[in-house]
């Protein structure tokens, strides 16, 4: 469960969003929505603990693993592919570091060789071996060919970076996935594939997209940002844009109602006003029109 | 175009021998998969990338506009959105012209004395529509112009786009947007490029997909 306290964040006059207080969980699908620039990225980058917001907390499950999907595709570009994948498993990456550090030392003491036995151990305890073979298959599953996975980032198209930066979120298994728009730059049938895999997962994942075939396909929620409120709904896009246009068009009776309501009440004014002894009524009849109003 | 070949590596070429002209307002959409080359193919129309053999002939008059893929650079500085703008127009856009080109786009009060670098996605894409504007070109060029656009911009650049009378050779994966604008696809498969006059719908027909 990843939850956020009265989360306010401004960076001009305006707050952008205010009081944002949900929770995310349970294995649901989230897909984050609204136009652009009403503060997505900025939510998920202080829900990843990389931002900071201006006010309020998120609340995060100590037992519970996260990765992230940025929109930078371009952070990795010296790194071996391979590399990319098997650091979304952090811990592993480090002990992965760690091991190689003191191997490439040019003399080991004895501290050094215990160091390293214990790190073979706990590399072993989380499939450390295996996972090249696994990152591999991840590599081969997004359409990257054996012949790349141990040369650079920088050769890779970008189209297909996204893809390495998507099986290094699958490669960590995490609890909980924030994916930032990742099907931008996807062809039709990686798009497929990607839902497929998204649909497959048990994490909960929070995902910004602004495609609905997508977002139809794989959420089970929508989150709404707009007028800097995050509202949450059951249901894929076309259930909530249902829901949305049915609560609009409620809001709009409700609008025509008030509007009936204070005409009605209007002719009773102008009517009575002038008679005397209907004007005492007229004047609670006039705030009664300003309480409507103010509704 | 004639006989235009490009590739990165000389035994491995992207395309060879792709000759084709383009009509006046004419509306040719580049499809295709990951990695097989509509980038490279758009470079090489707009002179980024000169061809590894044939040649690219515009007429004398013509001025294109290029929407790239990848354009994060452009706004990798301190400029306001009044200065990023401003680069662009004319001689004669005078300030009332380039901030009434930022409003058209949205961009109005405080909003305009921001730094580029803030930007969201979108609104990156809508500060290139705005370079494109005052441009003027009679030939527009658009590599995968609908990434990172919400729901509404993407059909308001669909309705502009309708209404352009230059011509347009745009990149996309978005089947409606292509669907509602092509009047000539480039489909580029490892096989070959298959250039086909008509709409989206009567090449699938054609193809044999429904
Ligand atoms: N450091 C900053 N200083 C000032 N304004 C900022 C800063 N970072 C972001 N903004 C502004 O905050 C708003 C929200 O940006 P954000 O990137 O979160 O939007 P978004 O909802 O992800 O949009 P898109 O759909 O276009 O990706 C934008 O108007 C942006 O210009
Ligand atoms: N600078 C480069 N050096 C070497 N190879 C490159 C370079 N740029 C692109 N390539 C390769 O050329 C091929 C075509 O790339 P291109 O970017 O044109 O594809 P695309 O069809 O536009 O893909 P996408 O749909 O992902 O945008 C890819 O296999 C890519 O790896
Ligand atoms: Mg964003
Ligand atoms: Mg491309």
């Amino acid at each position: 469960m990843l939850s956020t306290a009265n989360i306010t964040m401004q960076f001009g006059a305006k707050p952008l969003f205010e009081n944002v207080s949900v929770k995310f969980g349970d294995g649901n699908r989230y897909g984050l929505i609204g136009a652009n620039g009403c503060g997505k990225s900025t939510f998920m980058k202080i829900l990843a603990g990389v931002q900071e917001p201006t006010s309020g907390n998120v609340i995060y499950d100590p037992n519970e693993t996260y990765a992230v999907l940025k929109q930078d595709q371009f952070a990795y570009e010296d790194q071996r592919v391979i590399d990319v994948v098997i650091m979304g498993n952090k811990a592993l990456w480090e002990v992965h570091h760690e091991r190689d550090r003191i191997y490439n030392l040019p003399e080991m003491s004895e501290e050094d060789g215990i160091k390293v036995a214990e790190l073979e151990g706990l590399y072993a305890e989380m499939d450390g071996y295996t996972a090249e073979s696994r990152a591999g298959e991840l590599l081969l599953g997004v359409g990257i060919p054996v012949e790349q996975h141990y040369g650079p980032m920088s050769e890779i198209a970008p189209g297909w970076k996204l893809r390495i930066l998507l099986a290094q979120v699958l490669f960590a298994d995490p609890d909980i996935m924030l994916l930032d728009e990742p099907t931008n730059h996807l062809d039709i049938n990686t798009i497929r594939w990607l839902e497929d895999i998204l649909n497959q997962r048990n994490s909960t994942m929070i995902i910004i997209s602004h495609d609905r075939h997508f977002l139809n396909s794989v959420c089970t929620h929508m989150a709404d940002m707009d007028y800097g409120e995050l509202r949450v709904y059951p249901g894929n896009y076309d259930d909530y844009m249902l829901a949305s246009t049915q609560a609009r068009e409620r809001q709009l009776a409700d609008n025509a109602k008030k509007k009936a309501q204070i005409k009605e009440l209007q002719e009773f004014v102008s009517r009575f006003s002038a008679n005397a002894s209907k004007a005492k009524q007229a004047t609670s009849r006039q705030k009664q029109i300003e309480k409507i109003q103010a509704r | 175009m004639s006989k235009l070949s490009q590739g990165y590596e000389t035994e491995h070429p992207l395309f060879t021998n792709f000759s084709f002209m383009a009509e006046v307002g004419e509306r040719i959409a580049v499809i295709g998969p990951n990695g097989i080359g509509k980038t490279t193919l758009v470079k090489t129309l707009v002179g980024e990338l000169p061809a590894t053999s044939g040649e690219v002939k515009w007429s004398e008059n013509a001025n294109i506009g290029y929407y790239a893929q990848d354009h994060d650079h452009l706004f990798k500085n301190e400029m306001t959105l009044l200065e990023w703008m401003s680069q662009w127009g004319g001689p004669e856009d005078d300030e009332q012209v380039i901030r009434g080109t930022l409003g058209r786009l949205l961009f109005s009060g405080n909003m305009i004395d921001k730094k580029v670098h803030v930007l969201s996605g979108g609104e990156k894409g809508r500060m290139l529509f705005g370079k494109l504007i005052l441009q003027r070109p009679n030939i527009l060029v658009m590599d995968e112009p609908t990434n990172h656009m919400d729901m509404e911009s993407i059909e308001s650049l669909n309705m502009a786009l309708e209404q352009y009378d230059g011509t347009l050779i745009f990149v996309s994966h978005d089947r409606e947007f292509v669907s509602s604008l092509a009047t000539r696809i480039f489909d580029m498969q490892a096989s070959g490029i298959t250039d086909f006059s008509g709409s989206y719908d009567d090449y699938l027909k054609s193809q044999g997909i429904n």
